[in-house]
This record gives structure tokens, C-alpha cells and sequence, in this order.
């Protein structure tokens, strides 16, 4: 069975229920509407994303559902992104971030971990100043803040 | 601006946060005020005491409130240890304690620090999910049954796990004593680790199996108990195949030389209460 989605700029996607159901968001609705032939509008979503989106939850349908993190460890890590995500999130900063919040709002747990994981690579071994430059982040901080909020943090360094 | 958008939902930039390390999210705290807000929890949340560099207490007392895990390592001192017992009550996550001073022994070196220790302990029993005790000259196994089940009851039952093993013979008196005992608070508890034990003896890792026997915990998926010093370990008791405690025995990957962790899947929970230790005397008999 099929369902049919609409962007925001009207395109409607054709897709197959196991792959929009990837997307928590739209698997609920299916649950609750029951199978329907009316195509569901993602108002959120642009044709150009949602096209990046589809393709991503087709190459994953078939992956298991994600079990809970039973991990103790409480930070994870983010260089164990596989090889067909990263290549998949080689887009600009700009359609990084749509995508981002388009897995965050059909709730996509995958997607938006991938996601994450790719800004936080960015991020890493970045000073202030340069992760402001790379994302265009206002600095707000008087040079008292500033020094005031390195000096709070300065032990809690990992040496 | 998507840029933009993203990068201000706090959710999104938590989760980011997830993926970096300590030293990375406090260049994030520096960015701007909003990042701070997000990042600064974040940054406290799993807080490394020990070495000897370390703030005054007051500087971390302002912190406790974000404070979900807690390493105790290396030449820690009572009352750096002191703002944890009073302040983390019901909020502490993860708990590991590390010893790994080559000159001095754990006993002597941290003996004052056990009630601080086992208070920290028992205050989040509610809440702690997971527990590591670690030390490269073996934990005695005394102070690990106080910091597991607190109270003279325990230190009674220790005692005569060790004292009185070879005297009780029959499995209905064995079963007698494991109901017999009382019960703690860990219902979240998780994982487990105890490794490098002193006196390596069959008699301690019986007595480990018990104390783990005694959690009150029905959600432990993962227990990490001594291999190396042990000349054997728990599969070399040749437990019969169709125990329950074989089932939980069984090795997540290749043994690993130092330990073997054994673990079991929530699937095939087994309700710790009702662990079927019982098994592992009758082979030892």
C-alpha cells in the first residue's frame, strides 16, 4: 500500500507505507486515521527535503526499530556514522539543518542522530570563536561574561 | 533561516550535545547566552572527581543540581567526597568509583572514605542505574556488601557466607538463608560492575552472586564480575545447561582476558530475586 504525502510547496510523494512509516509522526496517524487514500500534508516539510528524507527512510525500511539506549556510557559518540549516512549528509549547511528539523518534526530518531552527529563533528576541536563563524552565532557576551563563564568551566576540563 | 531555526530548539541542540565531549561543550557554553543555557547543564552533568587539582567544594556545590554521574578516582579526599554524600540525594545516575593508585592498597588508602562511599550510594539508591567499583588491588569484599546492602544484617550474612560455606549442606537451609535476607532499594539498577576482587576465592564470587541476589532491582541487564585473578571463572563451574543462571552466564562476545562480562537480554529477563543460584552450590558440592 502507498501513501501519499505533500510537501509544503504542494508536491505530492508517492511512497510505500513501510517507508513513510519510518517517520513516528506519520505512522501515528496512519494508526489513528486509519488507511486512507486522502494525502497527508507535512505543511513543515519543502519538496527539496522531504525528497532527501524519502530517500534516506528508503534505504533504511527495512532497519530494526531502534531499541532504547541501554547504554551506561552518558556521552555517546559520533564517529560511528556508516558510510551510506555520511555520504548522504554531504549537502550544505543549509539543507543540513532542514533536515534536521524536518527528521525532528515526523520524528525520525535515526535521522535526526545522524544529523546531530554531523554538526557535532563540526562543532569538535572548535574554539568559541570559530564555532560562531562557522553557524553565523551572534556573540551576546559582555568580555566580563565571558570571562566569567570561562572561569566556571575552566576545572571541569578533561585533562 | 534554517541555520538559525535549528540551531536555537533546544531539544536539537541537547541532543548535539549528546555527541560531544566535555572539553567540546564548553567551548559550546562560550558561543552565546542561549548556548549557555543549553550547554552548561550539559557540561555538569557527569562530573570526574580526583587528582589533586581540583576546586573548592563550594565551587562544586553550586553545580550539584546538575550532577547525573560521579567518578570517584585516584587520591580523592573525605571532604571532596563530602559535598556528594549531602547534595546528590535521589539525582545521581551513575556511579563509579576507581582506584588506581599503584602504591598504596584500597583497604588502607580508602578506608576512611567507605562511609562517604556507600552513603553516596545508598542516598540515590532509587535512582542509580549503573555502579562500577574499580581498583587495581582488589575492593575487599566486605565494604562492597556494605556499600550493596547497608546494615548489620548484611555484615552478619557476609560473614557467614564466608565463615559458615562449608558448613551448610542441604539446599533447603541455603534457600532459608537467601529469603532470609534483607532487601535494598535498587530498582533501576542496571549495570554492575565489580572488578578485581581481593581473595579471589570460589567463597567471594559465591558471596557476589548473593549480594546481586539481594538488589531489589528486576531491571539489571548486565553484570561485570572478576576473571583474571580467578584461575576460573563462572563458566568453568559447568553449570547445568537449562539454569536460569546459565542463561544470564552466557558472554556477550569473545571472553575478554582480563574480565568476562556477562550479561542477559531484557527479552529473557530474569527477576534477580529469583535468580536460581541455588544451582551453582549444588555443583560446587
Amino acid at each position: 500500500m502507498t501513501i501519499t504525502l505533500t510537501s509544503l510547496d504542494n508536491v505530492e510523494f508517492k511512497v510505500d507505507k513501510d517507508v513513510a512509516e519510518r517517520s513516528i509522526l506519520i505512522k501515528n496517524m496512519i494508526d489513528d486515521i486509519g488507511e486512507t487514500d486522502a494525502p497527508i500534508p507535512l505543511p513543515n516539510v519543502s519538496s527539496a527535503v522531504l525528497t532527501k528524507v524519502i530517500e534516506y527512510c528508503e534505504h533504511h525500511r527495512h532497519d530494526p526499530p531502534q531499541v532504547q539506549d541501554e547504554s551506561d556510557d552518558p556521552r555517546k559518540r559520533s564517529n560511528d556514522i556508516e558510510e551510506w549516512d555520511m555520504k548522504f549528509m554531504q549537502v550544505d549547511q543549509e539543507m543540513l539543518f532542514e533536515i534536521i528539523l524536518a527528521a525532528n518534526y515526523l520524528d525520525i530518531k535515526p535521522l535526526l542522530d545522524v544529523g546531530c552527529k554531523t554538526v557535532a563533528n563540526i562543532i569538535k576541536g572548535k574554539t568559541p570563536e570559530e564555532i560562531r563563524k562557522v553557524f553565523n552565532i551572534v556573540n551576546d557576551f559582555t568580555p566580563e561574561e565571558e570571562a566569567q563563564i570561562k572561569k566556571e568551566n575552566e576545572w571541569a576540563e578533561d585533562r | 533561516m534554517a541555520t538559525k531555526s535549528a540551531l536555537t530548539i533546544p531539544e536539537i541542540l541537547i541532543r548535539i550535545g549528546t555527541f560531544l565531549s566535555r572539553n567540546n561543550l564548553i567551548q559550546c557554553a562560550r558561543v552565546c547566552s542561549s548556548w549557555n543555557a543549553i550547554f552548561h547543564p550539559l557540561i555538569w552533568k557527569s562530573v570526574s572527581l580526583g587528582g589533586s587539582d581540583w576546586a573548592p567544594n563550594h565551587d562544586l556545590i553550586q553545580q550539584t543540581s546538575h550532577i547525573r554521574s560521579l567518578r570517584l578516582h585516584n587520591k580523592i579526599s573525605s571532604d571532596k567526597c563530602e559535598y556528594a554524600r549531602i547534595y546528590l540525594q535521589d539525582q545521581l545516575l551513575s556511579f563509579c568509583v576507581e582506584w588506581i593508585d599503584k602504591g598504596k592498597r584500597w583497604s588502607e588508602a580508602i578506608s576512611d572514605l567507605w562511609s562517604d562511599i556507600s552513603l553516596i550510594v545508598v542516598n540515590n539508591s532509587s535512582t542509580l542505574q549503573s555502579l562500577t567499583l574499580r581498583e587495581r588491588h582488589g575492593i575487599p569484599l566486605k565494604n562492597i556488601a556494605q556499600i550493596l546492602c547497608p546494615g548489620n544484617a548484611i555484615e552478619r550474612q557476609d560473614q557467614a557466607i564466608e565463615n559458615e560455606m562449608d558448613n551448610i549442606s542441604s539446599d533447603a537451609e541455603k534457600c532459608l538463608r537467601i529469603r532470609a535476607m534483607p532487601r535494598t532499594g535498587f530498582a533501576n539498577l542496571r549495570f554492575l560492575a565489580l572488578e578485581d576482587i581481593l581473595i579471589p576465592t570460589i567463597q567471594v564470587l559465591e558471596s557476589i552472586v548473593l549480594v546481586c541476589q539481594q538488589l531489589e532491582s528486576l531491571k539489571l541487564v548486565r553484570i561485570t564480575i572478576p576473571y583474571r585473578r580467578m584461575g576460573f571463572g563462572l563458566r568453568d563451574l559447568r553449570l547445568p545447561v537449562d539454569s536460569v543462571l546459565n542463561q544470564l552466564l552466557e558472554p556477550e562476545g569473545p571472553l575478554n582476558s582480563r574480565h568476562s562480562q556477562f550479561h542477559h537480554q531484557q527479552r529473557q529477563r530474569v527477576e534477580y530475586p529469583r535468580l536460581q543460584v541455588l544451582d551453582l552450590y549444588r555443583v560446587l558440592a
